[in-house]
């Protein structure tokens, strides 16, 4: 692969752009240089080393657990600042808990220093404001006057101050202010993740694996998926702190966020009713799937004839505009009563007016307009000449239609299908309430019951549900394109 | 001739005609009418309530979002913004119940009520913000480096650039953004009633609960109208303050 | 006249590139009212040393003076203001109206509204737009051509007494590209703006500049007029740059006027067959050109011609094609003298009145001189 280089200062720049947007300096001919993407091999490394390490720390792995009889009372030292008296074996899984996520940052950091050196990285600013926003400020709030809290924030003080010091000196993130920043980073998150295996620790006395399942398991799924999300988003080496960032955001969220709910709060929650979040996901997904399916097999044809009668395209796309501005409780409640009077009228199975019905009508409904309006646009914005072509080599109109319209189309429609998706995942959770069952369900029970991991945990699950349709179907929408639209320009 | 003729009118008056029709009939058939006109003073106080919050937190949001768009395409953003951005998309697949949800759940953490009136605008506000965030970016963004150079060459200052040619230009693409967070809010509004935000939502989810058809209905219709109105509402503001110079086609992919 | 912009050693270089100057030392003058042209390759520093003038680039080091003032001095905003700017791709404002476009500098400085409505229309009869049909439009509803026009009156509209245009036609089909840039020199003849034009077309250098500035690698090769660095190339550098087919190319700056024979071989319409011939044997040439009264061209007369019946030379005269302007260009004439077999071409004025004839052999020995 190759990326467009300003001549004059030899940093990457758009290929369009006419000066450089670092030195200013017009561009006249782009110089080109093969960048290093990371290779798929090596992020299969990096995952397996993630998990090794997650397996090797974590304590209910037989093996794992410490003998009483190592002499090592630097550990005790260590325990003996957090004014706790506990006896050496619980100091050894305390600091072994806590030292997972620092070691495990630390050697990521080391197996891609290694590789190459590090340029600018565009994720580092953005991940140090969430790190002083999201962990150091509420940290200090809630720790002030504790000896773990103070430790924190000096060394991230420090660590800050260093790098930016070292930034500002070099005049760029050099990999000696990122090695710096690493460090000081890990030994902070190390303090910091301390004081969460200490009461941890404390809670559950031992430390087996049915009692910590819901720590285990939350922190696991939710750092497996940033790290997906990362990369899968990760193009280059450089990129690596987008990786880190997503390790550290899950952390910084579960101490801020999630570890004061998890002892009782939504993930225990998620860990006791295990299998009723895998059903009420899979009716939520079963829900989606079925209307999409009715809504593509609709919505594409559709889509297709209104390109060649215009005043149905007027219609059917003025028509489908007003069904999607109906807020959909609202679609509801028109449908409810509807529903049941043909119930009624048919003598039919009871309750149609109620349940999954309605909703997967509903969902169909509202997917209507991104699909046939993208067809729509993908098919009346295929080039006028493509087509003279193929029609002057003999293809009939239906040849037109399957060999160059629809597949010159595709990534368009899937555009539409990804936005109905993920409109479908939100209004399907609304349908709980008319008794369609899904994923809504945790937050109607749980706000009548005013339980609040009820709710939290209904909330996350659905919106884990949509993010990752929608990387799922990003995907999808690359892949469906022609390989010779990649190029682009 | 004939047919063009036809199909204005079908265009205008038919959803209208049918729109009236369903309206009618469900008024007629269920009761709504009855229920309505007996509790006016309480169905007025929702509808203000509904407007209230829709209002409201369109308006934070909007303020918000433009303002944070464009500092993300000021100089010394230039990493922050596309990482900002990344974030933002992110954000805007999570379902409208997930952030009602969200802002029960998370607000106690910070000291707040998770019920009342507050959270609702909160999580209108939180919902709604991102997609003006993104287009106020892309417009800006998109804004043609020969037009900036020009006008830079000419002598304007930054902020007049900003004011008289970034801004504007970017304004259909800043309307459309404006245009779907009003969608968004008032489609979920009613779901704002779920952590005591008032509104009309108390009539559907307690038609829904009693199953009677009258009450949810007479929630129902008015937010499909109000939602409708703002929609149009919309559409016409974008026609008035976006210059004749760019406006842009009828259809574009989403 | 006097010198209205002036390049003192102005040097830059690029932040992250110290090796290499982007400009190197370039010092010239131009005086008022003259165009002049920086022409060179790609990566010469011709656009950088352009836009150093407005400061959208900062120099390293040196001196600009704009009139006599360092520009490095002056408030950018208003060193702006006076200096007009035209950019290749236009960059028309497509959110105004064209009248918005042109009117937005003078806006910028204050002017009042009639004055700024005035000059609006009386710059759009300038550029041959009619005011009145092309005011309220935008410019996504124009041609390029008619775009570039309304760029070159955008950047006139407040009198700037400098103006950059870089690359301004740049972007423009050849055809309508040479009807703009004869356009432009018109304009300029009314107008005597001082202007620094950025192209890489050695041609439209030539045609359009008073003064070539030739730069490579940041370094001024030749500052002249266009007949000298066709005529006395300073190195092989620009010899090669300014092209093989240099000689025909003075062709086209050289006119009509400074290569013909300015006495013709006459003869009045009426006069005699007898003295036509007379004077045919006396002049030893094969054709005599035929004029009337006011010594307008009315054709030609061959021995051949004389041999027939008749009394006055009127009654055999042959109309001729083989006439040009004696302001049009050698190539011009070049072209006519091939294109007929008489052998040479009569050059006349504005009049239709014969000034002189022009044969290759005129052409070639200018050429040599």
């Amino acid at each position: 692969m190759e990326i467009a280089v300003c001549p004059s200062c030899q940093k990457e720049i758009p290929e369009t752009t006419k000066f450089c947007s670092h030195c200013q300096a017009p561009i006249l001919s782009v110089a080109r240089k093969a960048i290093s993407v990371w290779p798929w091999r090596d992020k299969i490394i990096l995952f397996a080393t993630l998990l090794v390490a997650i397996a090797f720390f974590q304590p209910w792995v037989p093996g794992s657990v410490l003998n009483e009889d190592v002499p090592l009372s630097a550990f005790r030292m260590l325990m003996s600042i957090g004014d706790l008296d506990i006896d050496f074996l619980e100091s050894y899984n305390i600091l072994r808990m806590a030292l997972m996520v620092p070691l495990l940052i630390f050697l990521l950091f080391l197996l891609t220093y290694l590789r190459r050196s590090f340029q600018e990285s565009i994720f580092l600013p953005l991940f140090l404001l969430i790190i002083v926003l999201s962990a150091f400020v509420p940290a200090l709030v809630a720790w002030l006057g504790k000896l773990w809290g103070i430790a924190f924030g000096v060394i991230l003080a420090v660590g800050i101050f260093a790098y930016f010091k070292n930034v500002m000196r070099t005049g760029r993130l050099g990999p000696t202010s990122h090695f710096i920043l690493t460090l000081f980073l890990c030994f902070a998150i190390f303090l910091y993740q301390m004081d969460l295996a200490q009461s941890v620790y404390l809670k559950f006395e031992t430390l087996h694996f049915t009692d910590t399942f819901g720590y285990w398991f939350t922190w696991l799924v939710i750092t497996l998926l940033l790290v997906i999300i990362a990369l899968s988003s990760l193009k280059r080496v450089e990129d690596f702190w987008l990786l880190v960032s997503a390790v550290i955001l899950s952390l910084v969220g579960y101490r801020t966020f999630i570890n004061p709910l998890f002892l009782s709060g939504p993930f225990a929650f998620f860990a006791d009713n295990f299998s009723t979040v895998g059903e009420y996901t899979m009716t939520h997904i079963q829900m989606v799937a079925i209307a999409q399916v009715i809504a593509i097999s609709t919505a594409v044809p559709i889509g297709i004839y209104i390109t060649r009668n215009p005043t149905a395209a007027n219609i059917v796309l003025y028509l489908t505009s007003i069904v999607i501005t109906i807020p959909s409780i609202a679609l509801f409640g028109f449908m409810m009563p509807i529903l049941s009077t043909i119930d009624r009228h048919w003598d039919a199975v009871s309750g149609i007016g109620i349940g999954q019905v309605p909703a997967i009508i509903a969902l169909a409904l509202y997917s209507q307009l991104p699909i046939i309006r993208n067809t729509y646009i993908a098919i009346k914005n295929v080039d006028p000449s493509t087509i003279e072509a193929g029609r002057g080599m003999g293809m009939t109109r239906f040849q037109l239609l399957i060999q160059l319209q629809l597949p010159l189309a595709a990534p368009i429609i899937m555009a539409g299908v990804r936005t109905a998706v993920i409109m479908s995942i939100a209004i399907a959770a609304i349908a709980a309430y008319i008794g369609a069952g899904g994923l809504g369900l945790f937050v109607s029970e749980g706000l009548q019951m005013a339980t609040n991991d009820s709710v939290i945990a209904g909330a996350i699950s659905m919106s884990i549900l949509a993010i990752l349709a929608d990387i799922v179907l990003q995907k999808a929408e690359d892949w469906l394109t022609p390989t010779g639209l990649k190029i682009v320009r | 001739m004939p047919t063009t003729i036809i199909s204005s009118l079908l265009k205008r008056f038919l959803p209208l005609a049918i729109t009236v029709a369903v309206v009618v009939w469900l008024y007629h058939h269920y009761g709504a009418l009855t229920y309505t006109i007996e509790n006016t003073k309480e169905f007025m106080r929702f509808v203000a309530e509904h407007i209230f919050l829709v209002v409201v937190s369109l308006a934070a949001s909007v303020i918000v979002g433009v303002s944070l768009g464009t500092i993300m395409t000021r100089k010394g953003f230039e990493k922050t913004g596309p990482a900002i951005m990344a974030l933002v998309n992110i954000w805007q697949s999570v379902p409208s119940l997930g952030v009602i949800a969200l802002a029960y759940g998370f607000l106690p953490l910070l000291g707040l009520s998770g019920i009342g009136v507050l959270p609702a605008l909160i999580a209108l506000f939180f919902h709604a913000v991102a997609p003006i965030v993104r287009n106020t970016y892309a417009g800006i963004e998109a804004v043609s480096a020969d037009v900036i150079e020009s006008a830079t060459g000419m002598g304007m200052t930054e902020r007049q650039i900003l004011m008289r040619i970034e801004l504007p230009n970017a304004l259909p693409v800043i309307m459309g953004g404006v245009r779907t967070s009003s969608a968004i809010i008032v489609g979920t509004a009613p779901l704002a009633f779920l952590i005591g935000g008032g509104g009309l939502g108390f009539l559907i989810f307690t038609g829904i609960a009693l199953m009677d058809m009258g009450i949810l209905i007479s929630g129902a219709v008015p937010v499909a109208l109000i939602a409708m109105i703002f929609d149009n509402l919309f559409g016409k503001l974008e026609k008035i303050v976006v210059s004749k110079g760019i406006q842009a086609e009828e259809y574009q992919t989403a | 006249m006097s010198v209205m912009l002036s390049f003192q050693e102005v040097t830059k270089i690029y932040p992250g590139a110290e090796h290499f100057k982007a400009v190197d030392s370039l010092t010239f003058d131009l005086n008022e009212g003259e165009i002049c042209t920086l022409v060179g390759p790609s990566g010469c520093g011709k656009t950088t040393a352009m836009k150093m003038i407005n400061r959208l680039i900062s120099m390293t080091s040196g001196k600009i003076l704009v009139d006599g003032q360092n520009a490095d001095r002056m408030d950018t905003i208003e060193l702006r203001r006076s200096i007009g700017y035209v950019i290749q791709n236009i960059g028309l404002f497509p959110n105004m109206t064209i009248a918005e476009n042109i009117a937005i500098v003078p806006r910028l400085k204050g002017w009042d509204a009639g004055k700024i409505s005035e000059k609006v229309e009386s710059l759009l009869e300038m550029v041959n737009l009619p005011a009145e049909e092309f005011m309220n439009r935008y410019p996504k509803e124009l041609s390029g051509g008619q775009q570039q026009r309304i760029g070159v009156a955008r950047g006139m509209a407040a009198d700037p007494p400098i103006m950059l245009m870089d690359e301004p036609f740049g972007a423009i089909d050849p055809i309508n590209r040479e009807h703009l840039q004869n356009e432009f020199l018109r304009i300029q003849e009314k107008v005597r703006k001082t202007i620094v034009f950025v192209t890489h077309d050695i041609d439209e250098a030539i045609k359009m500049g008073d003064k070539i500035c030739l730069l490579r690698n940041g370094k001024l090769v030749q500052f002249d007029n266009p007949e000298k660095l066709l005529t006395e190339p300073a190195n092989d550098f620009v010899r090669d740059f300014v092209g093989g087919d240099r000689t025909l190319k003075r062709l086209n700056l050289l006119k009509v006027k400074n290569a013909m024979q300015t006495d013709p071989p006459l003869i009045r319409a009426l006069e005699s067959l007898q003295t036509a011939k007379g004077k045919l044997s006396e002049l030893k040439t094969d054709h005599l050109i035929v004029v009337d009264e006011n010594g307008r061209l009315l054709g030609t007369v061959d021995p051949a011609a004389l041999g027939k019946t008749g009394d006055k030379v009127a009654e055999v005269v042959q109309a001729t094609q083989a006439h040009i302007q004696a302001s049009a260009s050698l190539k011009d004439g070049l072209s006519e003298i091939f294109s007929h077999d008489l052998g040479f071409v009569i050059a006349v004025d504005d009049a239709q009145k014969v000034v002189g004839t022009l044969t290759e052999k005129d052409i070639k020995a200018l050429l040599r001189k």
